[in-house]
């Protein structure tokens, strides 16, 4: 073992140097991260506002389009409707409504009033600020139906028949948004793969090119010693990216920009304990990235070759880590089995974690596959450096 | 020693068909070969990169097969395949290779420094490798083969690519280890270098020894006036023919 971390200490001495490991690994992961979650923050900030709508209206002299200027709602009068569905369709314009001229008397007289609205059903802006103009307007129709009610001596409440009660239950101790329970597993462990995939490539495959390789293997050095310094080097490397990925999280969630607002409402809210799970999933979960990786490595003939297989070996991450995004919507989160599925247990202990309430067993059968496919990967790795036409391909 | 492969499409690969040969201390051994000959494949057997798939070789006393860890403490290795670490700089990779033939403290200090001096690689010491010359790369390969101090040395066809100024100091390096009493196995497929350097010499031609003895032998063996036609005589050379392109 001293000797293989003789190897992992070159190995992590050449990382630091190379600037495009250093990004790739480091730097990336965080930046990427605070992207993601200020476009989300600037979207919720922007989208559902009041204030940044813009609506195109026709005969718009009426009580409803008042309250509209009034919730600061830039309104645009237009001559008619055909001028309005040019607009759209020059993408000049996301709403127009096309009010009954007699719209304020309609609403006096207990006539139904009526509003058309027009919009692009292929851009969400329309969609978006239509929903705004329903909330106003479902606010008037209660409003006006409980006057009637009341004017008919009839009890008020009737105007809805049926009210839900929500009574939402805190299940698990934490703050942390839907948002960012959907999207940082899945960022987590991408880039504990990813973050890896410039080292995994250069490690072996690379100095195989280089002719490095041979200086290392005609060294005092069992072949084992080798591919286990390599493997440590990776998993270093893998885990760099992954925490870079969340520390992007921690800077984004604790500086209390208005930017990043929609994703952390309450702070960061995440906990020590939390980032401490995080981490505990992560380790076994980034030896086995890092076997892959170097099993695929030590497979290729040179750089190129490696980044071919690794195009493949991409999906068996990727896929699942997409996938997991979504695992919410169904009741999969919740099924044993999950934790038996590489990578997408990894994703869901996550969440859990996130979500403050982790399941010990499930935990500890995530924990448990990876350690297994790690020391598969490992295994493979290193008994392809015991093969000569693997090595040296002669 | 034998190394026979299986090619994909089932053929047979005889890089090495039966050699057998003897380097002693203090001389340097010759294998005298073209391109695709065998003689890598050798050193390498040699060296433990790869394992001899039929015979028996010792180097410094120890067993290729059984004992390949000894071997490998016990020998240098040059060659352009193996090259340095473009992101460390030449006392940086000295230290790395120190520590992997297990010299640490002092004793590293000492080796480091002697190499350093010998090869006079102070002015480029912590520069990274990437940006030295490649002479300078050289003196750094041969400081990495000479840092252990090892009993046994392989050269592999140690000035390929180089310019004659620098092919004649890694040539006085050679013979200078020779006057050491080290034992040096030198593999180049260049007749004046044979010439200079080697005591005795192996030809060898698809991966079998065609003649071994000094220059002088081979010239009487052949017949022949020059080492150059020597050697197109033992591997049978025919005019238009390319030596050593199909096995």
């Amino acid at each position: 073992m001293k000797q293989a971390l003789k190897v992992t200490r070159k190995e992590l001495r050449e990382v630091f140097r190379d600037k495009r490991i250093r990004n790739a690994a480091f730097i990336v992961p965080a930046f990427v991260v605070m992207f993601m979650l200020s476009l989300f923050g600037f979207l919720g900030e922007t989208l559902g506002k009041k204030e940044n709508q813009r609506i195109h209206v026709v005969h718009g002299d009426n009580s409803l389009v008042k309250g509209l200027k009034q919730a600061k709602v830039q309104i645009v009068p237009l001559a008619s409707v055909e001028e309005g569905q040019k607009l759209i369709r020059d993408g000049k314009a996301n709403l127009v409504l096309d009010f009954d001229p007699d719209f304020d008397a309609r609403l006096k007289s207990t006539r139904q009033a009526h509003i058309k609205g027009y919009f692009d059903d292929k851009e969400s802006k329309g969609q978006i600020a239509l929903s705004i103009v329903g909330k106003m307007v479902s606010e008037i129709n209660k409003t006006t139906v409980k006057a009637v009610l009341q004017a008919r001596q009839v009890d008020a409440s009737m105007a809805e028949p049926i009210a839900i009660q929500e009574q939402p239950m805190k299940i698990g101790q934490s703050n942390v948004s839907d948002l960012l329970v959907t999207i940082l597993p899945y960022l987590i462990t991408v880039y504990a793969f990813f973050g890896g995939l410039a080292t995994g490539t250069d490690l072996v495959a690379g100095e195989k090119e280089k002719n490095t390789l041979e200086t290392l293997l005609i060294s005092p050095l069992k072949r084992s010693d080798i591919a286990i310094g390599k493997f440590l080097a990776l998993a270093v490397v893998c885990l760099a990216g992954s925490l870079s990925a969340l520390m992007g999280v921690i800077i984004a969630g604790s500086s209390g920009l208005s930017l990043f607002h929609t994703v952390f409402p309450h702070g960061l809210g995440l906990g020590a304990s939390q980032i401490a799970a995080i981490i505990i999933t992560l380790i076994p979960t980034v030896a086995f990235f890092a076997s892959l990786l170097l099993a695929v490595s030590t497979m290729a003939r040179n750089s190129r070759e490696a980044q071919q297989f690794l195009a493949i070996v991409n999906l068996v991450v990727l896929l699942p880590a997409i996938f997991s995004q979504f695992i919410g919507f169904t009741d999969l989160a919740s099924a044993r089995w999950i934790d038996f599925v590489p990578v997408l247990n990894t994703s869901v202990t996550l969440r859990q974690a996130l979500q403050g309430k982790l399941d010990p067993v499930g935990l500890a059968i995530t924990i448990g596959v990876s350690i297994v496919l790690a020391t598969i990967g490992i295994r493979i790795a290193v008994r392809l450096f015991n093969r000569e036409q693997v090595l040296v391909r002669v | 020693m034998k190394h026979f492969t299986e090619a994909k499409t089932g053929k047979v690969v005889k890089a090495v068909d039966g050699i057998n040969m003897e380097a002693v201390p203090g001389q340097i051994f010759g294998l005298l070969g073209a391109n695709g000959a065998g003689k890598t494949t050798t050193l390498r057997m040699l060296s433990t990169v790869i394992q001899p798939t039929d015979g028996e070789a010792w180097v410094a006393g120890y067993n290729v097969v059984k004992e390949p860890r000894e071997v490998r403490r016990s020998i240098g290795f040059m060659s352009n395949s193996t090259a340095l670490y473009a992101r460390l700089t030449p006392l940086e990779v000295l230290d790395y290779f120190g520590r992997l033939y297990d010299l640490e403290g002092a004793k590293l200090k000492e080796r480091v420094d002697y190499v350093v001096d010998r090869l006079q690689i102070h002015e480029f010491a912590n520069r990274l490798c990437d940006k030295l010359s490649t002479g300078q790369k050289q003196r750094v390969s041969i400081a990495r083969t000479l840092l252990h101090d090892p009993p046994v040395m392989f050269f592999d066809e140690p000035t390929s690519g180089l310019d004659v100024v620098m092919s004649q100091s890694v040539m006085e390096f050679i013979e200078e280890a020779r006057d050491q009493g080290k034992t040096i196995v030198f593999s180049t497929h260049i007749m004046s270098e044979v010439e200079r350097l080697c005591d005795r010499i192996a030809v060898i031609h698809d991966g079998q020894i065609r003649s071994e003895g000094t220059v002088q032998d081979l010239l009487q063996h052949t017949g022949e006036a020059t080492l150059e036609k020597a050697f197109l005589k033992l591997v049978e050379y025919q005019r238009g023919e390319a030596v050593g392109a199909a096995k």
